[in-house]
């Protein structure tokens, strides 16, 4: 599903160059469940965002869904983002003009503009509130009245909404307390149950319980990996 | 849907960007149209008067009055000749037992339907007519019997003088009477073309007969001083819409400035939504739909209000009507200020499409 081949990345900081990934080598399987670890600094932010083409690397390549990232413009790439990965983040980053519902119809906007009616849109968004199990009756509630676990749910089924095949989640259990972030977390186990490839990036170490495999990043380079369970 | 939500965020923000095209539209729209009423106004004053060509004996040449002699070679042309005497007298108003000063006209009875004068009724001998600012300034009436070189006549009717021919302060006398009290000489001769068309050849036929060895008259054919005037109308007018282009280029100045100061607090916001699959494009027209609705909103509420002003100022002030010409300022204003605020969210739409996304979802 996806795969990376000699990845690297440096940043130039103040006139030294910094090596945020040297060199990563990594495939991740369909409906596999993945979490990186690492201590801040250690890249896996960086891995994160090359995986969700939000960033290219200097060198080397990445297949995602078999298609070769590498050649695509940046219009091609925003359709990579758009259909094929649901970005999960930490701070939810929902928009506060709109509610639930509305957040969770954003990317079907954007995909399918005015060829999809507006009550198969509703339809559509209300599927995925369903899946990302949050009431429904939140629907019409703007996030500022929702608790973080509800609203970390409306930023799920917006990542949800284009049924894409991988979700990148980016510490989505960082703002939330410890028993809200394990439901987040059991959730994001059913969805991978039911088809997604998950990729976490997280401190969380209670993550290992969900995920397949661990990959441990240090200093830009996969220090190690612990599979917890073979049968994918 | 975000767009009108992002407008309402910043409710008195865009109240005062709004109200910046409201004003830059109405002040466009209600100078546009009130410098083409002004422009109706005057041209109504002077539209009956473009078939006269003005005669005046040339003082340089020592020439003050034209006699019967003049007015018989002029008879040739293929027009109609007035000639009009005038003299400056005073006036005995018997009701107000006032004296004053008046220009005193002289001219044929059946030539007065020519000279535009906005008046029905005949003159005879026994009767004078008086100007509409004679009679306001001394309140006199349709009636009312005034007294020259001693002798009284009735004030039958009120005209409204018409300029380069018949001036303001005025009473016009039949010609009879008026040789009674002043002679046989004139002042002036008006020649009446039918046909516009041909004001030049009886010009040029009137210099040949007229002008033969020397530069005895003046010829002044209304029509190119209808022609200035018009000029300098528009000329009026386009300096008046400049001023309210002034106003719509700030109003513009402060679309842009909401517009990227909401690039700025959006920054986050414009980041997610290009990791969740927002193009450029979407982004880009995200932000102009918010300035186009600005700016439609605005220009609609400044044109209504522009009309308002436009009818009570033409109507009320200049006396005249709005034209369907005029009509054409509304539909600039708009098209002016949609056009500003497109324009002015250009350089912040832009900037935020082209935000990296990375960075942007790290902002705060």
């Amino acid at each position: 599903m996806i795969e990376l081949k000699y990845i690297t990345k440096s940043y130039n900081m103040g006139g030294e160059v910094i090596y945020a990934l040297k060199n990563i080598n990594l495939k991740i399987k369909e409906r596999e469940f993945v979490a990186i670890m690492g201590p801040s600094g250690s890249g896996k932010s960086t891995l994160l965002n090359i995986i969700g083409c939000l960033d290219r690397p200097d060198h080397g390549e990445i297949y995602i869904d078999g298609i070769k990232i590498k050649d695509l413009n940046d219009d091609e790439l925003t359709g990579i983002r758009r259909d094929k990965i649901g970005f999960v983040f930490q701070q939810f980053n929902l928009i506060p003009l709109l509610n639930a519902l509305e957040n969770v119809e954003i990317p079907l906007i954007f995909k399918y503009r005015n060829t999809l009616s507006e009550r198969e849109r509703r339809n559509r968004a209300i599927e995925c509130l369903r899946m990302a199990e949050l009431n429904e009756k939140f629907a019409n509630h703007y996030p500022n009245q929702l608790s973080g676990g509800q609203q970390q749910r409306v930023s799920i089924a917006r990542a949800l909404a284009n049924n894409p095949p991988i979700l990148l989640c980016d510490e989505p259990t960082g703002s939330l307390d410890s028993k809200t972030g394990k439901r987040i977390l059991e959730l994001l186990k059913k969805l991978n149950n039911n088809g997604k490839t998950v990729v976490i990036v997280t401190h969380d170490p209670s993550v290992a319980e969900y995920a397949h495999r661990v990959i441990h990043l240090r200093d830009g380079v996969i220090s190690s990996i612990s599979s917890i369970d073979k049968k994918v | 849907m975000m767009a009108k939500r992002n407008l309402r965020r910043h409710i008195l923000r865009s109240a005062l960007a709004l109200l910046g095209i409201i004003i830059g539209v109405m002040t466009i729209s209600s100078l546009g149209i009130l410098g083409g009423g002004l422009k109706e106004g005057i041209s109504e004053n002077f539209e009956g008067m473009a078939n006269l060509v003005v005669l005046y004996p040339n003082p340089e040449e020592g020439y003050s009055y034209f006699t019967k002699k003049d007015v018989d070679m002029l008879k040739k042309l293929k027009c109609i000749v007035i000639p009009i005497s005038l003299r400056t007298d005073v006036v005995y108003i018997k009701e107000k037992n006032k004296r004053t000063y008046a220009a005193i006209y002289g001219i044929k009875k059946e030539h007065i339907g020519y000279l535009n004068l906005d008046t029905k009724s005949k003159l005879t001998d026994t009767t004078v007519y008086v100007d509409s600012f004679f009679a306001n300034t001394h309140d006199v009436d349709v009636g009312d019997r005034i007294l020259l070189r001693n002798i009284s006549f009735r004030v039958e009717g009120i005209y409204n003088s018409s300029f380069f021919v018949i001036s303001q302060n005025s009473v016009l006398l039949s010609e009879k009477t008026f040789k009674r009290f002043y002679g046989d000489n004139y002042s002036m001769i008006v020649l009446y073309v039918k046909n516009k068309g041909d004001i030049n050849k009886i010009k040029n036929e009137t210099e040949k007969i007229m002008n033969k060895k020397e530069k005895k008259i003046i010829i002044l054919s209304m029509d190119k001083i209808l022609q200035s005037i018009n000029d300098v109308m528009n000329k009026v007018s386009l300096f008046l819409m400049g001023i309210g282009g002034i106003s719509l280029l700030v109003a513009g100045i402060g679309i842009g400035n909401v517009m990227l100061m909401s690039t700025v607090e959006r920054t986050k916001e414009i980041g997610v939504m290009k990791s969740i699959g927002a193009s450029k494009r979407d982004i880009i027209m995200l932000f102009l739909y918010e300035s186009l609705i600005l700016g439609v909103v605005g220009s609609v509420i400044g044109v209504l209000l522009s009309l308002g002003i436009g009818y009570l100022i033409v109507h009320y002030v200049l006396n005249s009507s709005i034209t369907m010409e005029s009509l054409i300022y509304p539909f600039l204003g708009v098209l002016f200020g949609v056009g500003t605020s497109i324009i002015a969210s250009l350089y912040p739409a832009y900037k935020a499409s082209n935000l990296d996304p990375i960075k942007a979802l790290k902002s705060d």
